[in-house]
């Protein structure tokens, strides 16, 4: 059984002109321990999922369909008191700020502590000696020091590393990981993600890494799962999506990043915008985009189909995107 | 670089005093201090060239950048824009004449554009400004002009910002820019808040429009696979020095000096994936108290007594200008 199963979730935002599909019946399992990179432009609804996971979703969002599973118990219609027991002890957050994450008021050493002894039997001197066993770990210099440091003591990779030792202090099955490294340095994005992967490793926590860089889950995730206008497009192990990406959408995307070791030309951009929430086309939600549409592509929007082993992708047009990229 | 340069800079430095509140600095018996943002910059840019300047934030990158357009006035050093010295302490009618011929494009398209404005008059600003169109009816064709030249239509001179995609609203940011038919753009992250398959669009826009116009850029950014795809040279900044300065095809193949070999190392790339390697290790160091020496010694793994003492200056090697005392000793393999 897979950790986590997103089934068929849809999210609705409540607006002045009704409601607007955000996430529509986007399904996924993440298996325990594995790394699950959820990709797509901003607005394709990766953080909704996010969020819906960690029953964080707030009006005028609201989840309208489908269930979410955490060891085969539901957990997307659970009262505010149930779901407090699983956030944080099961499910924990990293965010992409980690000044937002973290109170300006307290130490670290004083949120660590009592994040662990909300979530474990234990009393305060052994909080704080797992609270400073933690901060060792995910590479604080000095740490006896530093536990009584304020966040605003610590720059952004630091502070990083802290949310990281939060999120990990309860021994979490999963951790939901929204853009962790996009508001730090290029060399400390680097140190992050490598810690992530090897705490969460340790620690035997699933990840399920939202971002919009495909670099990034190139370098850490297991699995991909594409986003594009609330639906999922493509999903498979990282290797075979990004090798031998099937769904024009990837195609486009792929081809579109600007590379490390190539030469200086022009980018394969994909013309247009991805349509808004409210404004998804009918058919396939890219078929305005897309170089290979046809009318059945306009006419009714295309289900999963195997593409490979355990790579499946929502296109009519397969057959024209086996092989190589363009 | 064998041309006149359009756009250059010698020993250019900006210092910004802390904000310390008088008081406090006068209890405490401390001096004013002072962030030392760009600490003595050389660069030149041929016309019709790009040169990117990269970096982590707070080195000073986008600092090079205002000094440049005239938008800071530099502590020391001077500028000289097509053969002319450019001093921003100048009045302002005594530098308009070269001011028009430089435009600025800004990262954030949603905070760089005024919300109340229809996008003709954003547009037209420079024009007004340089006083550069006659008529209203002027002033309008060269606004649809524009508009074409950038991907939009004429009618949308008529809409206002918020009606607009971050990509488009970045279209209207250049379309602005080259209103005064400007020579020389200074490009700080303008791609930076966009995303993938945007980007590429606005990154192939900027190199059709460099053509067309022979446009010469300053791009600054943080993201080292744009500046591989848009720059010709590369001069990578830390701690407000320029490290190593070299054309882009060479700074990527063999990157000389360490901190660029251990970023070029360390940044996730899509191609090389699940390799092994050393993440650059430690923190981007404070711009106030800079360590001595070379700036980057805390971090870097070949450091020896020299470098914790002594700067190293930028000097030419191998087709590179590069500042470290263990390449020029040969103590480090190129």
């Amino acid at each position: 059984m897979a950790l986590l199963e997103v089934e068929d979730l849809s999210i609705l935002f409540d607006s002045r002109n009704g409601p607007l599909l955000a996430v529509d019946r986007v399904s996924f399992a993440i298996a325990r321990g594995e790394v699950l990179g959820l990709v797509g432009e901003s607005g394709a609804g990766k953080s909704l999922t996010g969020l819906a996971i960690l029953g964080l979703l707030e009006p005028p969002a609201r989840i309208a369909g489908g269930a979410i599973r955490l060891e085969g118990h539901r957990i997307d219609n659970l009262p505010e008191r149930a779901l407090r027991a699983i956030r944080g002890r099961k499910i924990a957050a990293i965010f992409q700020d980690p000044m937002t994450a973290l109170n300006p008021l307290l130490t670290i050493g004083r949120q660590l502590e009592e994040t662990i002894r909300v979530h474990l039997p234990l009393d305060r001197r052994a909080a704080r000696a797992r609270a400073l066993a933690l901060l060792r770990e995910v590479g604080i210099p000095d740490p006896e020091r530093r536990i009584d440091a304020y966040p605003h003591e610590l720059s952004g990779g630091m502070r990083q590393r802290v949310v990281i030792a939060l999120a990990l202090c309860a021994e979490p099955l999963l951790v939901v990981a929204d853009e962790p490294t996009s508001a730090l340095d290029v060399s400390i994005q680097a140190q992050i993600l490598g810690l992530l992967k090897k705490s969460c490793r340790e620690h035997g926590a699933a990840v399920l890494l939202i971002t919009h860089d495909l670099a990034v889950v190139g370098e850490i995730a297991d699995r991909v799962a594409v986003l594009y206008a609330g639906r999922l497009v493509e999903i498979g192990p990282v290797e075979a999506v990004l090798s031998d990406p099937r769904h024009p959408y990837t195609r486009g995307l792929l081809a579109a990043v600007p590379r490390l070791h190539a030469e200086r030309r022009r980018l394969a951009a994909i013309e247009g915008a991805m349509p808004r929430p409210g404004a998804v086309p009918p058919g396939c939600a890219f078929h305005p985009r897309c170089p290979l549409a046809l009318a059945p592509c306009r006419a009714a929007p295309p289900p999963l189909h195997a593409v490979g082993e355990g790579h499946d992708a929502a296109c009519f047009r397969l057959e024209a995107t086996a092989g190589a990229c363009p | 670089m064998s041309a006149l340069p359009l756009v250059e800079a010698r020993g250019l430095e900006k210092r910004f005093a802390l904000a310390t509140p008088w008081l406090d600095r006068i209890l405490a018996h401390r001096p004013r201090r002072f962030v030392h943002a760009v600490a003595g910059v050389d660069l030149s840019i041929a016309r019709g060239r790009t040169l990117a300047l990269v970096g982590e934030s707070g080195c000073g990158k986008s600092t090079v950048g205002r000094l440049l357009v005239g938008l800071l006035a530099p502590s020391a050093g001077l500028i000289r824009f097509d053969g002319r010295d450019f001093d921003a302490r100048a009045g302002r009618r005594a530098l308009a004449p070269l001011r028009r011929r430089m435009q600025m494009i800004f990262q954030d398209p949603y905070a760089s554009l005024n919300p109340r404005w229809r996008v003709r008059d954003i547009i037209a600003e420079p024009l007004d400004a340089f006083a550069l169109t006659r008529s209203r009816r002027e002033r309008m064709e060269r606004v649809a002009e524009l508009l074409l030249q950038v991907g939009l239509t004429p009618a949308d001179a008529e809409k206002y910002p918020h009606q607009f995609s971050g990509g488009q609203r970045q279209r209207i940011s250049i379309a602005r820019a080259l209103a005064s038919r400007p020579d020389f753009l200074v490009c700080d992250e303008p791609t930076s808040a966009l995303d993938v398959s945007v980007q590429a669009q606005i990154l192939n826009l900027m190199m059709d429009l460099q053509e067309k116009f022979r446009l010469t850029y300053l791009f600054i950014s943080h993201n080292l696979a744009v500046v591989r795809l848009i720059a010709d040279e590369v001069a990578v900044m830390y701690a407000g020095r320029i490290l190593e300065c070299a054309p882009s095809s060479l700074l990527f193949a063999r990157p000389l000096h360490p901190y660029t070999r251990l970023l070029l190392d360390t940044v996730p790339d899509i191609d090389r994936r699940h390799r092994s390697r050393s993440p650059l290790a430690g923190e981007v160091p404070s711009p106030i108290d800079p360590p001595p020496g070379c700036a980057f010694h805390p971090r870097c793994p070949w450091a020896f007594a020299r470098c914790r003492s002594e700067r190293p200056e930028l000097r030419a090697a191998e087709g590179a200008y590069v500042a470290c005392h263990g390449l020029e000793e040969g103590r480090i393999p190129v």
